[in-house]
This record gives structure tokens, C-alpha cells and sequence, in this order.
């Protein structure tokens, strides 16, 4: 497990105004909680109104790394910005409902794409909010 | 048998999140030796991250074994959580959802049961918990 205990990180991009964190990795605790402060941080430094987390590259998502990333994307809600959890898979889905996961009220999508669409609309590209 | 099979049995000490990941692993690879559909190899490998933690959790330490069964012409998998932590005073109250005194999520024993097709909990008070999950390939 040595690459798992390097210092993992997930790269992340902006277009059309959202930011764009596609997890391609199979996720641990703590890495889970690097994408949560670095999608905050990069948030606050403004110019992103969007935010989308697309895990679909992650294959087994428990109770404890769907907390972290569901909340990372209310976190990113509560900064001023629209969040959306796309790509989870079938099994994800099946697994989070059979541990009676509330995913409380943010949207899903089914791929990155579809959720950068569901962000669109609200979402202006010249649009600039920093941190308070 | 189709593949040969190198082994079909993990045997895994959980003594950090790191063992968790890797009980996690092991059970998708021998959740797919085994015949399950995609889709079903990531729920067992879910189930097993729950138990895993719990170990990890309540016990610190402790051993998750996963092995292939075999039974009539239907394959499944069993897996094991073994620990010498303080135990469940209440296993009818651990099984149900929200329930948890760790502090944590609550989610780990009922979970994984509706995850897995049979889920039993053998524990003592100050002497450990041995939960036993099986799930069983659709014939």
C-alpha cells in the first residue's frame, strides 16, 4: 500500500466558470479529506461558481468517504457556490442505498458532463465571488 | 474451473485505514474470482469496508478473512471480522440504523447485512465480536 501512503492528490480544473474534480482513484479517508480542503480553498480563491465532483472512477465508496464527499459539496454550497456529485456507478448507488445514505439535498448527476449542463444555467462565466 | 485461482482466501489484520483499504481490495478480487456481477463485487467490497472500520474503530485491531464458498453449483463469499474489543451489549439495537457509540455514522452492521445476503454477530462483553457475512452469486 505504499502509493496509497505518498502524498496523494487530485488534480482539478476550471471550465465554463465551474470547477471540475474528477476522482479517478480509489479513495482513503485522508485522501478524501485533501479533495475536501483543497476544492474549499480553491473555491475561496474565487472565480468559480460551480463546483463539480465527478467520482466516477471510484469503485467502492462506503458510509464514512460518501459523508466526506457529500459534504464537501454542501461546504462548497455554503461558500456561494452550486455543487453536484456526478458519475456515481451502479454499485455505489446499490451500496450507499442498502447503508441508508442521505445524500440531504444535493443533486446528483449521472456523468461530468450532464453535471456541468445542471450547473450551467446558473452559472455565469464572468461571474467572480470571492470568500468572504 | 475457468481461472486458476492463486488463492482463495484472505486472511488481513486491521490495525489502520490503510489494512481497511486493502481488506477492501482483496474482497473485490475474490468477489470477482467468485462470479459476482460487477455491480455486486463493489457491494461485498463495501460491506467489508463497514466491518473493516468497525474493527478499526471499536476494537483498534483485529482480522478480516475472505474466502470463496462453495456450495451445490452456487459460489458465494464469506467474510469474517474478528476482533478482541469490548464487544456489543446490544446486538438487536446494533442492527438497527442510527444506532452507534462511537460517535460515528451508525451505519457499519446494517449495512453491511443488506448488503450481504446473511449477516450473524457472535460477541462477548470484554472478550471481542466475530461477525460472519456471506453473499451468495445469483444461480
Amino acid at each position: 500500500m505504499e502509493e496509497q501512503a505518498a502524498a496523494e492528490r487530485v488534480s482539478m480544473y476550471v471550465t465554463r466558470g465551474c470547477l471540475v474534480v474528477p476522482i479517478q482513484v480509489e479513495l482513503s479517508d485522508e485522501l478524501a479529506l485533501r479533495v475536501q480542503q483543497d476544492v474549499l480553498h480553491r473555491v475561496c480563491r474565487g472565480g468559480v461558481s460551480g463546483v463539480v465532483i465527478d467520482v466516477s472512477g471510484v469503485m467502492v465508496i462506503d458510509s464514512v468517504l460518501a459523508r466526506i464527499i457529500f459534504d464537501t459539496a454542501k461546504m462548497a454550497t455554503l461558500l456561494g457556490t452550486r455543487a453536484v456529485v456526478s458519475g456515481l456507478g451502479p454499485g455505489v448507488a446499490a451500496s450507499l442505498t442498502d447503508l441508508d445514505f442521505d445524500p440531504e439535498d444535493v443533486p446528483t448527476a449521472i456523468s461530468l458532463e450532464e453535471g456541468l449542463r445542471m450547473l450551467e444555467g446558473a452559472v455565469s462565466e464572468e461571474e467572480e465571488e470571492g470568500c468572504q | 474451473m475457468p481461472v486458476r485461482v492463486k488463492s482463495k482466501q484472505e486472511r488481513i489484520k486491521i490495525r489502520n485505514n490503510f489494512d481497511v483499504a486493502e481488506a477492501t481490495l482483496a474482497a473485490q478480487r475474490l468477489a470477482e474470482l467468485a462470479g459476482f456481477s460487477r455491480s455486486q463485487q463493489f457491494m461485498v467490497s463495501t460491506a467489508v469496508s463497514e466491518l473493516a472500520r468497525n474493527i478499526f474503530i471499536y476494537a483498534k485491531e483485529g482480522e478480516v478473512t475472505i474466502r470463496i464458498l462453495e456450495r451445490d453449483n452456487q459460489r458465494g463469499i464469506e467474510v469474517v471480522a474478528e476482533d478482541r474489543g469490548p464487544g456489543i451489549a446490544d446486538v438487536d439495537a446494533a442492527l438497527k440504523d442510527g444506532f452507534s457509540t462511537s460517535g460515528g455514522l451508525g451505519l457499519g452492521l446494517p449495512g453491511a447485512r443488506r448488503l450481504m445476503d446473511e449477516l450473524e454477530i457472535d460477541t462477548k462483553l470484554g472478550v471481542g465480536t466475530k461477525v460472519t457475512a456471506r453473499k451468495w452469486v445469483e444461480a
